[in-house]
């Protein structure tokens, strides 16, 4: 069956699917059931998801379902509110309605960190080109969507921004090419980067401050269903006005780092043991501590060059 | 502490099939498969677990193996610092007491 992007779509047709909780979203690693009574979502997902293949019915059981929906009939009516109920209880605080796209990109995160056991899910961007992929690992500011966006520039596909996907039975990580999340000042350096139009409008007062998405490009997800091989691995921490500097990481370091990064790596037991240590025998790692983003990408091209990338 | 009593007689075991090992650089990784913990080891920690795979022995047999195998001398390894080694291995279950000998 040819696939029917998002865009392909009717404005109605998706709202009515959504509140009828029929829509469904497939993008690499994940097929996604969402349902949801705002328009507001509607918006977004024409924008920010315009090339991403759906269905307005279910054709199949998904890996994730999710509603975006009111915490309560209270909040339905006076100072609406959503949450992300991806059928088990997830740590959401209720946004205000018109933050419902935040809440779906945070209720499709939490399904994929707290149910996939399909993966050994590393919290790490990822990208890739023919050669091989990078992973970059990181707390949230360390500044791993801006690195994320970076190589996409330099022609890297995007895997992921927020996951890792690590396949069990071989050392290559599975693309799930979901918009880049930016937050704070990332949102002019990406959209200086890249140009406006590729980043939509900023969702202002949020828990984490302002926020805007970088749409993934219609290549990313064509080849969505192309893992890569992991070939470098990379840990930035940002900070400001501080002088780039870069420390290779032995294997034992890589590994109890990315240990700590899996968040599910005591879940999969001795699959997730194996799926890492594999991966890391064929990658480079590097810590990278950074203020300016033109110079960690100088680093970064001499390591994915000295990687084979 | 040891997870239970031991005494010198004590057989130390390390059952193989418990557990996955590689090495990287200097050091080794454990899988513990009946805990499902990961487990880092040096190479003195690393020596002790394999020469209870090979062959179960009281903390002096194993002692004097390992201070062999890693061409060490009790200068080089006190053997309360062996005694305590084992005893980690013991409290994260990579080696356990087998038996008590009255030999």
């Amino acid at each position: 069956m040819p696939e029917t992007l998002i865009s392909d779509l009717n404005r109605a047709d998706v709202f009515s699917s959504l509140k009828e909780g029929q829509f469904e979203l497939i993008l690499g690693a994940f097929s996604a059931r969402l349902a949801s009574q705002s328009p507001e979502l509607v918006d977004f997902l024409f924008d920010v998801y315009r090339d991403v293949p759906a269905n307005l019915e279910l054709q199949e059981v998904t890996d994730i379902a999710l509603n975006v929906r009111p915490p309560n009939v209270f909040r339905k009516y006076l100072r609406p509110q959503v949450i992300p109920d991806p059928g088990f209880k997830v740590p959401a605080v209720p946004l205000p309605k018109k933050m419902a796209p935040l809440s779906l990109e945070m209720g499709m995160n939490l399904s994929v960190a707290l149910k996939c056991c399909r993966f050994l899910t590393f919290h790490a961007g990822a990208v890739a080109n023919e050669n091989g992929g990078v992973l970059i690992s990181g707390a949230s500011g360390s500044g791993k969507s801006t690195l994320t966006t970076a190589l996409m520039q330099e022609g890297y596909r995007l895997f992921s921004d927020e996951f890792g996907l690590l396949s069990l039975d071989k050392a290559e990580i599975n693309p799930y090419p979901r918009p880049v999340s930016l937050k704070g000042n990332s949102i002019s350096v990406v959209r200086d980067m890249v140009g406006a139009e590729w980043v939509s409008k900023s969702i202002m007062n949020t828990p984490k401050g302002e926020i805007a998405y970088r749409r993934a490009r219609r290549s990313d997800i064509e080849q969505a269903n192309v893992p890569a091989p992991v070939k470098l691995i990379l840990f930035p921490s940002f900070a400001e006005n501080i002088s780039p500097r870069a420390k290779k990481l032995t294997k034992a370091e890589t590994i109890m780092r990315l240990i700590e990064s899996a968040t599910n790596y005591k879940l999969l037991g001795e699959a997730a043991y194996k799926a890492l240590t594999d991966m890391v025998v064929g990658a480079e790692a590097y810590d990278i501590t950074y203020g300016d983003t033109e110079e960690c990408m100088q680093m970064v091209r001499d390591f994915a060059g000295e990687a084979g990338l | 502490m040891a997870v239970g009593p031991y005494t010198s007689q004590t057989i130390w075991i390390a059952e193989a099939d418990d557990f996955v090992i590689r090495q990287f650089e200097d050091v080794y990784f454990v899988f513990c498969k009946s805990a499902g913990t990961t487990h880092l080891l040096n190479f003195l920690t690393a020596s002790i677990v394999k020469n209870a795979v090979d062959k179960p022995g009281n903390m002096k047999d194993l002692y004097d193996r390992v201070l062999n195998d890693l061409e060490l001398d009790a200068e080089d390894c006190p053997s309360e610092l062996f005694e305590s080694s084992v005893v980690q291995l013991d409290e994260v279950g990579l080696l356990k007491p087998k038996e008590y000998s009255n030999a």
